[in-house]
């Protein structure tokens, strides 16, 4: 593998101006002039970085901070103000899936029209063609029209024909994993193969877990300008806190809880389509009390959190992380059973559990929210989730201040 | 690495090569442009034929029966050879016209092309070119049975056809690159332009030959750029002449260079396409 970076991105900037009418931007490139104007502004200014071979690079940042732009123009769909881009290799975007069908022509004739357009001649389809539409699971309606197929063949077929070129660098926009249920397991297994083939992924996303799962390198942007570059967790970790310093701000005004969900029901129904999963029952114990709203004591009460779930009998055992956070949603701690092997059973059905405790709960004085998710065995792929299933009410006593209570232990002076 | 953002090149060679890689692609989309317009119908691909076809009678009626026209080429011209000469001279505009009215659109219709994918824009003049002649061929086809049927031969210089019809394909693909690029900024082309190719059906040798007008408007005919293709399709096809092969080297340079500076004024604006559509 060699050193040079793959994608240069040198001092890249998009500036967006509004135009009077379109004829202005076209005086502007007859002429080559520079038109100051108020209504103007930079959807993404002075980005410089390289990207190496192999590398997986999470782009995150607000709605708006330029992350698309930023995609978009690395992928050449848009035409920089200032600055440049250099890429190494065959670049795939998966910016707009099925951008380039046509809904009159069928399934078939949309294949050979969008590889086409990705570079593929007529021989090298045809030898992808039976994984494409293997891959796609659309076999029947293959030589029906698009404007036919449901919404979600057609992300299917897109999403295939988008992914079958293995290309050198993908670049995706915010859906790691499209479509639903099966397909959204074996899409997101797809771009890991990319991964793991050593290919340059390039993604934005607001889940900052996925982040830290798969990226070596993290780019977080804010207004169009790159705020911070740097490993991953670094980077998330920086981002989170300037989320929450912006959250307690909010807090003040907003603070006020949902009402809590009533009892939690119990999905009797086995069987699951396949490679997906569902939560069936999500149980909170706390001494007596058993529910979805309990009351706790700081540092004395001890919350058991229990799942079950049914999962294609198919999938590797799955991994199910509980997820606390106060009332402003500002997560205080999680765990996930991926890091301690043999913490979830399942059984030959696909039915399954998994039970955590947390003795003497170290949570201090206010109002908790559990979240349950079921996810792959990476802890990446999240097969179903419940948020806010288990409220917790913890009172205390005492007057320590804080979300948590941590081990510690108070010198004696002897 | 390459610059994913260079300048867009304005070389001709780079044009030619650029073509030629995508000659699949350009290949796939015309095919499915043609296809396109019978998809779903009964007939499909069988109207292709009837058009002309139909063009031919109501031509023949009109002006031999109902006008009783003739070309004035010789005392023996029969009532069919006006609707015929007629016949060539539509080919020619027809194809002018047809491709030259799609242009302003060509862009502003495949907005995906630009926004969302990575997409050799320049070749979707070449498309909509490719499937316009792919309809000029099969009235081609209507005119050789046509003068089969009526005359019992073909002159053996309609060979040269071809010929002269490529320098009016390749300034065609100038004008076309030059429209629907302009288009994107401009949206009255759309109507400008149809009027114009309106007018210029009345202004080109189609209905009536060069010969016909007082001397002065011959000239001033001539800078119509279709009416010497249409004379000289006229003289291979009907008429078994030579063409004029001076005159159709000129014709062909000329041609390349309008071809060329119609890319050049595409590349130099595509980069703002995105920014208004």
């Amino acid at each position: 593998m060699s050193y040079e970076p793959v994608i240069h991105v040198q001092d890249l900037g998009k500036r967006y101006q509004r135009f009077a009418n379109p004829r202005e931007r076209l005086k502007q490139l007859i002429w080559k002039r520079r038109q100051h104007s108020e209504k103007e502004f930079w959807a993404l200014q002075g980005a410089t970085f390289d990207v190496m071979p192999g590398e997986v690079i999470g782009v995150i940042g607000r709605n708006g901070a330029g992350k698309s732009t930023l995609l978009q123009l690395i992928s050449g769909t848009l035409t920089p103000t200032s600055g440049q881009v250099a890429t190494t290799g065959r670049v795939a975007a998966l910016l707009e899936l099925g951008a380039g069908f046509n809904p009159e022509f069928t399934g078939r004739e949309n294949i050979y029209l969008s590889a086409a357009i990705m570079g593929l001649s007529q021989v090298e389809v045809d030898a992808l063609y039976d994984e494409i539409v293997a891959f796609a699971g659309i076999d029947e309606f293959i030589d029906q029209p698009l404007k036919t197929y449901s919404s979600g063949m057609y992300i299917r077929l897109a999403f295939a024909v988008a992914t079958c070129v293995t290309p050198d660098i993908l670049v995706i926009d915010e859906a790691l994993s499209v479509g639903d249920g099966a397909f959204a397991r074996k899409s997101f297994d797809r771009i890991m193969a990319l991964k793991e083939v050593g290919k340059t992924i390039l993604f934005c996303t607001h889940s900052m877990y996925q982040i830290d799962a798969l990226c070596q390198r993290a780019i977080w942007l804010e207004n169009g300008q790159v705020r911070m570059i740097g490993p991953a967790q670094e980077v998330t970790s920086a981002y989170n806190t300037s989320l929450a310093t912006e959250s307690v701000e909010l807090m003040n005004s907003t603070l006020n809880l949902q009402e809590s969900p009533g009892e939690q029901t119990r999905t009797e129904s086995t069987g699951v389509a396949p490679a997906t999963g569902r939560i069936s029952l999500v149980i909170a114990e706390a001494g007596e009390q058993r529910g979805t709203k309990l009351q706790l004591k700081s540092l004395e009460s001890s919350l058991s959190l229990s799942i079950e779930f049914f999962l294609d009998p198919s999938l590797p055992i799955p991994s199910v992380a509980f997820s606390i956070e106060n009332a402003a949603g500002i997560m205080v701690s999680s765990v996930i059973s991926n890091e301690c092997d043999g913490s979830v059973t399942m059984d030959a059905s696909g039915k399954g559990w998994a039970k955590v405790d947390f003795p003497n709960i170290p949570l201090l004085k206010g109002e908790y929210r559990v979240a349950v998710f079921l996810a792959c065995e990476r802890g990446i792929h999240v097969y179903d989730w419940a948020a806010q299933c288990v409220s917790l009410e913890v009172s205390q006593s005492g007057a320590t201040q804080g979300m948590v209570v941590l081990p510690h232990a108070w010198r004696i002076n002897d | 690495m390459k610059n994913t953002h260079a300048t867009p090149s304005i070389s001709p060679l780079l044009l030619v090569q650029g073509l030629w890689q995508n000659k699949h692609l350009i290949g796939q989309m015309t095919k499915r442009d043609i296809a396109i317009r019978y998809r779903g119908s009964v007939f499909g691909i069988a109207w292709s034929f009837v058009t002309p076809i139909l063009m031919l009678v109501v031509y023949t009626f009109v002006f031999s029966v109902v006008f009783g026209a003739r070309w004035g080429t010789s005392s023996s011209e029969s009532q069919t050879d006006f609707a015929i000469i007629l016949f060539v001279g539509m080919i020619v505009y027809g194809f002018f016209a047809e491709v030259v009215n799609k242009s302003p659109t060509l862009i502003i219709a495949n907005v995906n092309y630009v926004k969302k994918v990575v997409f050799p824009l320049e070749i979707l003049p070449v498309i909509s070119i490719g499937a316009t002649l792919f309809h000029s061929f099969i009235s081609g086809l209507v005119l050789i049975v046509a003068l089969l049927f009526t005359k019992g031969e073909v002159q053996l210089t309609a060979v040269f056809f071809p010929l002269i019809f490529l320098p009016l394909v390749i300034w065609t693909l100038g004008v076309v690159w030059f429209v629907a690029a302009l288009g994107v900024f401009i949206r009255d082309l759309g109507q400008a332009v149809v009027l114009l190719t309106t007018a210029i059906m009345f202004l080109s040798p189609v209905f009536y030959p060069v010969s016909a007008l007082p001397e002065n408007f011959q000239k001033l005919l001539y800078y119509n750029p279709l009416t010497f293709v249409i004379e000289q399709s006229r003289a291979v096809i009907i008429f078994g002449q030579f063409p004029d092969w001076n005159g159709l080297a000129v014709y062909a340079l000329v041609s390349l260079f309008v071809a060329w500076c119609g890319f050049c004024c595409f590349q130099r604006v595509r980069q703002g396409f995105a920014d208004v559509l």
